[in-house]
């Protein structure tokens, strides 16, 4: 190693426990900092298209019930201008309607054949349809066309639950599974002011994203045509697939405009802000945290330049260039930030799959520490230590050479 | 060197040559030496070195000068305390390849300081300092040997010995030596300059 003697030299000047304060407060701060924006990442993508299958996606809006609704008075539906006016939003990504029958529906349901614990019921109903590209079930299942012997219905996954733990449970009823409901078919009677017709229907799936009773958009045109009163569809609800679920300004903007969105939905954009939040101050108190510990590694180095001013003064006049002078100054501070900053980006590493680990994520559903998180904290940390470098050479600088 | 305001004297140091600069206390003995190794910048006149004039020149000349033309010896010597003497040595053989550590160990042993090589240099007596100084000087190459009052602290016999070894490493590079002192050295090789 050329410049040995002076390598000690200064090593001797400057022994490595003296700056090790320095390094454990860099280290927590580039932690923090890197923690901040991974935490950042990981509840964005909590949310994101890779878990569009949650359905965060997609929300419901309806229009509040009034009195002149109850008198029968005006119009619980949407309007062409509001339905316009919905789908040019930023954050709206699709739209559609919710179609009611407009005919009595009477459901008979046995289940005899299935042992005498299983009841037999009637009841009255009522179903809905929403463009099939907003159904989550298997849509080969759920199509119709006039004709067709078996209408397929869709029922919330909810209900199911309701039924097996609340209606079951008190009224000592057996419960049912999901495949079990599946094999049965049962009877519609369809009524209108001058039709009938009775029909069979069977349960093709269950849905986690829309809480209606859902039948293919067919036979609710071809029930409202036949059996129905034929009033052109008006639709009292809509179901919205957002850009963005975690977007404020969605809730806001149904709130303004008189709509009822579903509450969890509202609590969820509150989650998100309140995340949004923790993590911008995380990460500015970590950013503080790294920038005031690199002023004061870099104060600490300048420190000992000038208790050891005389020394570097000689080493110049004796012929030592000034780079040579600076490079064992700029090494300790540039090897403290190195070390400091992959400390940091491993403990953050740690820290998030500790985290992820706690709210039962696997680490590998989700892409955290992307290259470019990674390639991004490496060129910051490469960024300070090229500042730093030019710093400690420029005050070696004036040190040796101005003071002539 | 040009005209020189300050001293009223106009100097023209040629390699080879030998010149005692001799005066009292405040005459600017070791000031003249500072100017000319370049410590000291900020004065009146003119001063030129390989035909460059110095006040043009950038940190990265004098570096340049100092590993290939000037050697110095400071009144205050500039040995690192916290260093040993051999280490002191060693930072002005790892800056050039003029002399090996053998050649360097037997300047210390010429100068009798061989003994106290692994003594750190805050712990030697000054004169001692100023042999060690010596040897460092001379482990590099130059063609101007600037010593602000080398001898101060030696008996007459070491003094000798120095100046000798002095002599012979200036002849050896054919370079110029100037030395400062309170007093004649008495050696009369060397051109008397009273300031």
């Amino acid at each position: 190693m050329r410049y040995k003697t002076l390598q000690q030299l200064v090593k001797r000047q400057n022994p490595f426990w003296r700056f090790l304060a320095l390094g454990l407060v860099l280290a927590l701060g580039f932690t923090l900092t890197i923690s901040s924006i991974a935490f950042f990442k990981f509840y964005r993508q909590a949310f994101s298209q890779n878990q569009k299958a949650h359905n965060e996606y997609y929300l419901t809006v309806s229009k509040p019930a009034s009195v002149i609704n109850s008198l029968g008075l005006g119009n619980s539906g949407f309007s062409e201008h509001s339905l316009n006016t919905i789908s040019n939003q930023d954050f709206v990504a699709d739209v559609g309607q919710f179609i009611s029958t407009q005919f009595q529906i009477v459901v008979e349901v046995s289940m005899e054949n299935l042992g005498k614990q299983f009841p037999s019921f009637q009841t009255l109903l009522f179903f809905e349809s929403v463009p099939k590209r907003f159904v989550d079930v298997d849509t080969n299942a759920f199509k119709w066309k006039p004709g067709d012997p078996v209408v397929p219905v869709v029922l919330p996954r909810d209900y199911l639950v309701l039924y097996n733990y609340g209606f079951a449970t008190s009224q000592g009823w057996p419960q049912v599974s999901e495949n079990l409901l599946k094999q049965l078919t049962f009877g519609l009677q369809l009524r209108g002011e001058n039709r009938q017709e009775k029909v069979r229907a069977r349960v093709a799936g269950f849905s986690d994203r829309i809480n209606t009773l859902l039948v293919p958009a067919s036979f609710v045109q071809w029930g409202n045509a036949h059996i129905g009163t034929n009033k052109p569809p008006s639709a009292s609800r809509l179901i919205i697939e957002l850009n963005d679920p975690l977007n404020e300004d969605v809730y806001t903007f149904f709130t303004n405009a008189g709509f009822d969105v579903s509450r969890s939905d509202a609590a969820k954009s509150k989650m998100a802000r309140i995340l949004g939040f923790s993590s911008l101050f995380i990460w500015i108190v970590g950013a503080v945290i790294c920038l005031l510990g690199i002023s004061v590694l870099l104060l600490g180095i300048y420190l000992s330049l000038a208790s050891h001013q005389q020394e570097i003064r000689q080493l110049f006049h004796l012929g030592y260039p000034i780079r040579a002078i600076s490079r064992p100054y700029q090494q300790l501070a540039v090897l403290l930030v190195l070390i400091t900053g992959l400390f940091g980006l491993f403990a953050s590493m740690l820290l998030m799959k500790a985290i992820l680990n706690e709210v039962d994520v696997q680490a590998t559903e989700l892409n955290v520490f992307s290259f470019g998180l990674i390639a991004g904290v490496v060129l910051s940390v490469c960024g300070i230590c090229v500042l730093l470098w030019w710093l400690l050479k420029h005050r070696i600088y004036r040190m040796v050479w101005n003071k002539a | 060197m040009q005209k020189s305001a300050v001293w009223n004297q106009e100097l023209c140091i040629n390699p080879g040559s030998l010149h005692q600069f001799v005066a009292y206390s405040g005459k600017g003995k070791s000031s003249l030496l500072k100017v000319l190794y370049g410590i000291q910048r900020n004065f009146q006149g003119g001063y030129q070195l390989d035909d460059v004039d110095v006040k043009n020149a950038s940190s990265a000349q004098w570096t340049q000068w100092r590993q290939q033309l000037l050697g110095y010896i400071p009144q205050s010597l500039d040995l690192f305390d916290q260093l040993s003497v051999w280490e002191n040595i060693e930072l002005q053989l790892q800056l050039s390849s003029r002399k090996t550590a053998d050649e360097a160990q037997e300047m210390l042993k010429t100068l009798d300081v061989m003994d106290i090589a692994d003594k750190k240099a805050g712990l030697i007596s000054y004169g001692q300092k100023q042999r060690v100084a010596i040897v460092r000087a001379l482990c590099q190459p130059f063609r101007y040997l600037l010593l602000d009052e080398p001898f101060g602290h030696l008996d007459n016999e070491r003094r000798s010995i120095a100046l000798d070894l002095i002599k012979s490493e200036a002849a050896a590079q054919d370079a110029a030596v100037l030395l400062t002192a309170h007093h004649n050295i008495g050696d009369k090789t060397f051109a008397t300059h009273a300031l």
